[in-house]
Formats: C-alpha cells, sequence, structure tokens
C-alpha cells in the first residue's frame, strides 16, 4: 500500500515537472527564442544604418504619417539635410501641420536615434529580445536598390519593416504594421539625394533643438523616487521595457520615462498636481478605469490623465492598441473604498518612516 | 545490600510493584533471611507513617508563611564583599521577610492550588483584552487610512508642456521632432 502511494507521488511530481517545463518553454521566455531566430546580417545592417546615417552627407524630404485608433492618418512633410560632424536641419513643411517650421540638430546633440536614423546598440538589444530580426528579400525606395528587413512577432507575422540603402547604408523606409499587416506608422524618403546638402546650412537662421533633459536617472534615482510615492514602473504591458529616464529640474520637477520595445516607443511624462482641464480642452474626452483620459492622435499619439495627486503624459510613436495597454497599465486610481483605504495606508507608511 | 539479598526488589515488593513469579520468590528468600525480614518490616513501618501524614493538613500559620513568600519582598541587600579567600557568608534570615498574616486571604476551602485558580479566571478576561485592544487597533489604522488617503486637494494645477514633451520624447527616441499638427484624410489614406 505505501509503495504504491509513494509511486503515485513519484507519478504526480513528475507530471508537474513536466507541464511546469513545458509552462517555461512555451511562455517564459518567447524572447530568447525570437532572438534566436534573428539574421546575424540583418541586425548588422541595423546597426550599420546608425552609422550611415551620422557619416554621410544627404539631403531630402521625409513623408512622415500615422493612422489613429479612428483610421485617421496624420501626416508631416520634413525637408532634411545633413552634413557629418555639424548636424541635421530639418524643415517641417505645413502639409497637415498647422505650421511649419525650421530645426537643427547637432551631431554632438542627438544622444539617442531612431527612426530612419537606425539603431542604437540599446535599441537593436530591445528589438532582437521581443523580435526575430530576418532579412525578407529586396525592394526599392526612390528609385534606389534596398534590402528590406523585418521584425516579425512570435506568431511570424511583421511588426516592422526597414528598407536599407544598398549604397548607402541609409534606411529609406521604415514601417511600424499591426497583428492585421495594416501600417500604423509610416516614414520614408520621398526624394534623397546622397551629397553633400545644396542649400546653404546655417545654424544660426533655426531654431536649434537643445540636448535631451541631461538629468538622467539610474536605478538608485529610480529607486528613491518609488520610495516617495512617485509611480515608476520598469515595463508596460507588450514588451514595453523602461530604457530611459530623466528628469527636468525646476520648481515643479517633471520625469521622462521612456519605454520602447525596439519598435514602438512610449514616453510617459509624470508630473505632481492636478490637471487644470482647460489645458486639454480641445482633446477627445473618454474614461479609463473610471477616470477621465484625454486622447490626442496626431502623427504621435498622446494621452493625459490624473490620478492620485500625478498628471501623467503620454507621447507615443506605436500603434493605438500598444497605447491603450500603457495606459491601462498606469496608476489611474481607484475611487473605491479599498482604493481609498490602501492609498491611505501607503501615505501612512510613507509618513512613519523615519528614513523617508 | 549485598546480591544475596532482596535489596531493590525488597522495596518494590512492599510497593506491591513485583510480579506474580517474583513476589513467590521474594516471599520465599524473606521466609529464609531475617536481615531482609526486618528490613521489610522496617519499610512497611515507614511508609505507613507516610501514609498518615498525608491525612493531616498542614498548620494555619505554616500555609501563610508559604504564600507570603510568593509575594514580592524587600529589596536585596547590598552584596558583602568577601575577602580573598573567605567562604561564602551563611544565609541570615531578616526579620520581616514574612509579611503578617492578617494581609492576605486564608487559602481557600477546595484546596485547589491559589495560583492556578486564579489562571483559569484570568485567561479568558486576557484573551477578550487583547481581542478587543486589537480590533480598536484595526480601527484605529482603518480610519487614519481612510483619511489620509483622501485625494489631496492642495496640490498645485498643472498644465502640461505637451508641445516641449513632444520633442523631449522625439530627441530620445530619436525621431524628428514634430510638433501638434492637425489631423487629417481618412482610413485608408496611404501614399
Amino acid at each position: 500500500m505505501s509503495h504504491r502511494t509513494s509511486h503515485n507521488a513519484w507519478l504526480a511530481g513528475g507530471i508537474a515537472t513536466a507541464l511546469l517545463l513545458m509552462w517555461f518553454v512555451t511562455t517564459g521566455d518567447t524572447a530568447s527564442g525570437a532572438r534566436l531566430r534573428s539574421d546575424p546580417e540583418a541586425l548588422r545592417l541595423l546597426r550599420g544604418a546608425e552609422g550611415a546615417a551620422r557619416d554621410t552627407s544627404y539631403e531630402g524630404v521625409q513623408y512622415i504619417t500615422s493612422w489613429s485608433r479612428s483610421g485617421m492618418s496624420t501626416t508631416s512633410l520634413v525637408n532634411v539635410a545633413h552634413l557629418p560632424g555639424q548636424g541635421t536641419r530639418m524643415r517641417v513643411q505645413s502639409t497637415t501641420a498647422e505650421q511649419g517650421g525650421q530645426m537643427f540638430e547637432a551631431d554632438d546633440s542627438q544622444q539617442s536615434r531612431g527612426g530612419l536614423t537606425g539603431y542604437t546598440p540599446r535599441m537593436l538589444d530591445l528589438l532582437a529580445r521581443n523580435y526575430a530580426v530576418v532579412r525578407a528579400g529586396d525592394g526599392q525606395v526612390c528609385g534606389r536598390p534596398t534590402t528590406v528587413i523585418e521584425a516579425r512577432r512570435t506568431d511570424g507575422t511583421a511588426a516592422g519593416r526597414f528598407h536599407i540603402d544598398r549604397a548607402t547604408g541609409l534606411m529609406l523606409r521604415r514601417e511600424l504594421l499591426d497583428q492585421q499587416g495594416r501600417e500604423v506608422n509610416l516614414t520614408f524618403f520621398t526624394e534623397i539625394r546622397p551629397s553633400a546638402p545644396k542649400t546653404m546650412f546655417l545654424q544660426a537662421s533655426t531654431q536649434t533643438i537643445e540636448a535631451p533633459w541631461t538629468h538622467e536617472l539610474a536605478g538608485a534615482d529610480l529607486g528613491a523616487l518609488r520610495y516617495r510615492g512617485w509611480p515608476v514602473q520598469s515595463a508596460l504591458p507588450g514588451n514595453l521595457s523602461l530604457y530611459d529616464a530623466r528628469q527636468l529640474d525646476s520648481r515643479a520637477p517633471v520625469v521622462h520615462l521612456s519605454y520602447s520595445d525596439g519598435l514602438s516607443v512610449v514616453s510617459v511624462f509624470v508630473q505632481r498636481g492636478m490637471l487644470d482641464p482647460s489645458s486639454v480642452g480641445h482633446w477627445h474626452r473618454t474614461t479609463r478605469g473610471g477616470r477621465t483620459v484625454y486622447l490626442r492622435d496626431t502623427v504621435q499619439q498622446r494621452a493625459v490623465w490624473a490620478s492620485h495627486g500625478y498628471v501623467y503624459t503620454i507621447v507615443a510613436d506605436a500603434p493605438p492598441p500598444v497605447v491603450d495597454r500603457a495606459v491601462a497599465a498606469l496608476p489611474h486610481g481607484d475611487t473605491g473604498f479599498w482604493g481609498r483605504l490602501g492609498r491611505g495606508l501607503d501615505r501612512l507608511t510613507s509618513w512613519a518612516n523615519p528614513f523617508d | 545490600m549485598s546480591g544475596g539479598h532482596l535489596g531493590e526488589r525488597l522495596t518494590a515488593l512492599i510497593d506491591g510493584e513485583l510480579g506474580h513469579h517474583e513476589r513467590e520468590k521474594a516471599h520465599r528468600h524473606l521466609a529464609a533471611c531475617g536481615e531482609c525480614r526486618a528490613e521489610a518490616e522496617a519499610l512497611r513501618g515507614l511508609k505507613k507513617r507516610l501514609r498518615s501524614l498525608s491525612d493531616t493538613m498542614p498548620s494555619e500559620g505554616l500555609l501563610r508563611r508559604l504564600e507570603a513568600m510568593g509575594e514580592p519582598g524587600d529589596p536585596l541587600p547590598p552584596p558583602v564583599p568577601r575577602l580573598p579567600g573567605q567562604a561564602r557568608p551563611p544565609v541570615v534570615a531578616r526579620p520581616g521577610d514574612v509579611r503578617p498574616s492578617h494581609t492576605r486571604p486564608s487559602r481557600p476551602s477546595d484546596n485547589r492550588p491559589r495560583r492556578a485558580a486564579a489562571t483559569g479566571r484570568r485567561l479568558p478576561r486576557g484573551r477578550y483584552l487583547l481581542a478587543g485592544a486589537a480590533t480598536l487597533a484595526v480601527l484605529g489604522v482603518g480610519s487614519a487610512a481612510f483619511a489620509a488617503g483622501a485625494d489631496p486637494g492642495s496640490l498645485p494645477r498643472v498644465t502640461p508642456s505637451v508641445e516641449q514633451f513632444a520633442v523631449e520624447h522625439a530627441l530620445t527616441s530619436g525621431d524628428v521632432p514634430l510638433t501638434d499638427p492637425r489631423p487629417e484624410g481618412t482610413a485608408g489614406d496611404h501614399p
């Protein structure tokens, strides 16, 4: 009898272990599976696009468009000229924008690169962690032969598609695709001349873009913020990882948290205070989690709301569902009894803490 | 006692703890050994006296003095320093160590130990007190937490600098910094 019991126990334990292993294999680390399937040559081309954008003289017109959750598109045309060692001049044409404008970004101030300027190692690592990056044939942009690279989801569908110029290594086209294969964000050159810009390259005549906020937040800083009650999450749904955090030091500091999966980029700006509703009066007002959220679909997805003494602003280059999930994952506040009780306990704990 | 006598078995015999066979052997030995017989008699006599003692109540004074020993007494006298090689001083009873008998109630008539009876009454009351204190603490902390959990009303009103944030977003993501354009077009308006 005891032998039979022991045998059954071993059998149950074995089955449980096998199920646990299967669970780990199938759901535990799909990212590493995607990393294994990536094509090193495709990753090299993406990485090379960053260097090409920095070292190549070029002038052209970029077409940037995105589609909102309602199917509306928003487009901007941008004249771009780059001179190595100096910087990039951008002139936004008044297509769907109300007003155009010129900006200049010095090469040495460009701390992060993305869009058509290629992938930094950090962003490329995120991309390879979440997608299988592979070559997907040949293409053509502005009459120039390109190598097509796709970032594929675990189900094999393409989430991103890139065209790399075979001659210069520049990225000429970038597409973000939803689960159904529809473009949700598109950036490409309608014209490009890989040569020194013909137009006068005067920095003084344009509005100079400042570098990103210089106060970078390290892990200890983020921990201190969390300790003081600031809502700092290390990840958001959709494999969005926190890859950059900065702070604007002023009388009312702003914390900027940047999340990405390698394709989509979601910026969350957090401020202490209560939202002035008149500042978002012309935004689309909706309700999420019992709280009012203000949305605006432009070339970037934007959302603003307030919760428990903090004001959140999201600016994202991402498909609307990704942004919706990120908005839902951030604090919206439970207005019920238990929500208020939990919030109060948190505050009491922080007040009672002698190290706070 | 030597190995030829009953020894420990004699005590067991008097206490009735020997088995039938052992008891028979012991009785045979007693019949033949006068020394053991005399010892058995002495043991029986002693046992009889002890049994008679258990029926006698201790005196009232002794009981009061014993109870008084459980109460806190006066502070201990300072230790007397000993010279090297001097033996430990003898313990001397101090006058007044035993409290007057009229300060203590008499022993309960049920003959149960006082402490056990008192504990039996006090334990449930202590538990009730503990439960009440815990309930009060939970209610107090809960009320304080509920009051502290109210949305703060003295925070500054914030107008997010969305255009500034859009530029900061573009700089950290590497995209072209764009101001807020006016949306137009419809679904499927792909180039």
